[in-house]
Formats: C-alpha cells, structure tokens, sequence
C-alpha cells in the first residue's frame, strides 16, 4: 500500500478520507467536505480536496458518475475499494503495534 | 463577499483542461461554502500544484505551446539578429567584392533575392484580402444573421488595425535597405515573416464566421505560397554568402544561417496557423 500511495504525496491522508467517504455511497464534492468534517474533523479546502480528486481518477480508484447536475457526484471504484482496504490493513497494524508497544513501555490499555 | 470573489478569480489560475473537468465543481463550492483567507491560499496552492502535475489531470491534451508566443519569440529573435548579419558592413561589404570576383552570377543572385522577398511581402500583405473582400460584402448583406454581420465587421476592423503595421514594416524594409547590395538581398527575410505573422489575426476573427470559410482558404494558401518563396529567397542568399565567405568571419556567416532558419521557420509557422484556422469548424451558432 506504501508503494501505491507514494505517489499521492501530500494528499495521501486527504485521499484515504476521500475513500473513505465515497466508500459508504457517491457523493459529491460539498457532500464530502462536510462527511470529511464530521467523521475526522479534518476541514477541507476545495484546492485540496480536488488535488485528491484528481489524482485518485488519474488511477481510477475513483469515478465521476454521469449526471446532468451542476454537481457531479463521484464514486469508490473497485480498484479504489482493494486499495482502501488495504491501507486501512496497515493503519490497522500501525495502531496493534502502538498500542502494544505503549502498553510495555507506559503501561497503559 | 470580497474574498469570494477573489476565491472565485483564483479558478482562472489553474490549466485549462482542469478548469474545464473541475471548474464548475470547485466554482460552485467557493460560491456555497464560507470563504476565508485560507481558502485563497488553498486555492493558490492547488493551482500550482495542478500546473506542475498538469499529466494527471483526467482527459487532459498534450501541452503545446501556443502558436503567437512561438511567433512572438521567433519575431523578437530576428529583430536581434538582424544587426549582426545585415547590417555587419564591414563583413557585407568584404563578403559582396569577394562574391562579385565570380562575375555576373552575384547581380543575378541579389537580384532574384529582392525580387522573391519582395513578390513575398507583397503576398503576404495581399493574402487577407479575398477575406476582408468577403467580410466587408456580409457586413450589411440582411441575408446573414445579426451575429455573422457583426463577426464579419470584427474581420474588417482588425484587417484594418493590422493594416498599419504592415505598412510600416514594409517601409522599413524599404528605408532600412542601404547596407550594400548583399545586405539588401538579404533585408526582405528579416520582415516579410513579420508581415504573415500580423495578418494571422484577421484569419482567426475570420474561422468564426462560416460564410467566409472559402476566402479564408485561399488566403491561408496564399500565405502558404508567400512562406515558400520566403524560404526560396533565402537560397540565393545562402549562395552568396558562401561564395564571398574567404572574406567574412564566421560569426558573420553563422548570423546569416540561424536569420535564415528563423525567418524560414516563422513564415512557415504563420503559414500553417493561418491554414488550420481556415479549416477551423465553426460552431452551429455562429451560423445565426
């Protein structure tokens, strides 16, 4: 997953919310700004937010669904889907290994 | 309301082709959101990063420099290069008596160099008539919509204000032509590319009115024909600059090559726009 998201650079985090957001249905992008808010409370900015978009269509984790609205509604591919599993796989062991490690050394739950 | 604005303004920095696949989605956030300071620097920064990342935009054409800035640099790489080749007396000079010991061949070559600048120029400066001819008929022909009337009367002005610049580099061509006879020859390449590339505008006002779509053919092929004897020019040029080149340095002769390459590429650049402009499709409300 390392490998696969080095390439998003400093929209890496932004495009795991993307994902995430986008995983429980499509949405668009005022929609996931406000989602993004309320599931992290991260507040996103539109520049960034479609600096993740771009680069999360360029390798087809994500799609636009055709729509005759202003406001066009993306969605988690199935290729974005795999790599959204993946990356939260390794946060996963990321936080098993912290919370291990800092249970030995602090001895905290 | 002012900072909407100016997050509304800072859409326009980004490329084109992401402006044309986000634009809409991003103008309609900055309209329905808050906006603060941050936002703008969001939006700033977005931006540059769309340019310096510009491949990754989805449905995005290959860059290519446009055309005008191309002929404007290649414009302003003549104007510097025509001190050190045509009017290099010392050089013209030494050049021309050692070309002239081969007898009457180089009369007949400064002469064919003048005669095909000129026949060029002239060409050149023509090309757009048969538009302007055209234009001007539709004008006030009631036949045409009121959107073409006013297209073709767009044509007529900006032949017009292009007129005045042809014009005087026509006559500076003819004023500044006093550098011997191999500097004259050769005077005619360092303006007649900038004569097609000034009528380029009034071929471009012209693809947007259908009715002129003919006229603008022919005085694209026109300018095709003025390019071609521009680059034929040249070789007579070329012949006697290497004929008196035991007398000239070779920064002489280099400057007289790379002006003949510029002067070549930039009347064949000016010739190619204007053709492709010609077979512009127009769209169906310009029809109107």
């Amino acid at each position: 997953m390392a490998r696969k998201t080095s390439e998003l650079g400093r929209f890496t985090d932004v495009a795991l919310l993307v994902l995430i957001s986008l995983a429980e249905g499509q949405k668009h992008g005022y929609r996931m700004i406000h989602d993004i808010e309320k599931f992290s409370g991260t507040a996103l900015e539109p520049g960034t937010l479609y600096g993740a978009l771009m680069r999360l269509e360029e390798r087809a984790w994500i799609e636009a669904v055709e729509t005759a609205e202003r406001r066009k509604p993306y969605r988690i591919t199935e290729r974005g889907r795999e790599a959204l599993r993946e990356q939260l796989a390794t946060l996963r062991r990321i936080e098993q290994a912290g919370a291990r490690r800092t249970a030995t050394v602090w001895g905290t739950t | 309301m002012i900072l909407r604005v100016i997050a509304r303004s800072m859409v326009s920095l980004y490329p084109h082709a992401w402006r044309q696949r986000y634009g809409d989605e991003v103008a309609d956030l900055v309209a329905s959101r808050p906006v603060r300071v941050r936002t703008v620097l969001d939006l700033i920064g977005g931006a540059a990063d769309a340019w310096l990342h510009h491949r990754r935009i989805p449905g995005r054409r290959p860059f290519r420099v446009p055309a005008t800035a191309v002929l404007y640099v290649l414009g302003a790489a003549l104007w510097f290069l025509w001190n050190p080749s045509t009017r290099d007396r010392q050089s013209l000079h030494r050049a021309w008596a050692e070309a002239t010991d081969m007898g009457t061949l180089a009369q007949t070559l400064q002469g064919m160099a003048t005669s095909l600048f000129a026949t060029a120029g002239v060409m050149g400066a023509l090309a757009m008539t048969p538009v302007v001819l055209a234009a001007r008929g539709a004008m006030d022909d009631p036949v045409h919509g009121l959107v073409t009337r006013e297209r073709a009367r767009r044509v007529v002005t900006t032949a017009l204000s292009v007129a005045v610049p042809i014009v005087l580099l026509g006559y500076l061509s003819y004023a500044t032509a006093s550098a011997g006879p191999l500097g004259d020859a050769m005077t005619g390449g360092f303006f007649v590319p900038g004569v097609l590339a000034l009528s380029l505008p009034v071929f471009t006002v012209a693809a947007e009115v259908p009715s002129l779509t003919s006229e603008a053919g022919t005085g694209a092929k026109v300018l095709a024909v003025a390019a071609i004897v521009t680059a034929l020019a040249w070789l007579p040029v070329a012949a006697l600059t290497l004929l008196g080149l035991a007398q000239a340095p070779w920064t002489f002769a280099a400057a007289v090559t790379v002006s003949a390459l510029v002067s070549v590429c930039m009347a064949g650049l000016a010739a190619r726009h204007a053709l492709r402009r010609s077979r512009t499709v127009t769209s169906p409300l310009t029809a109107v």
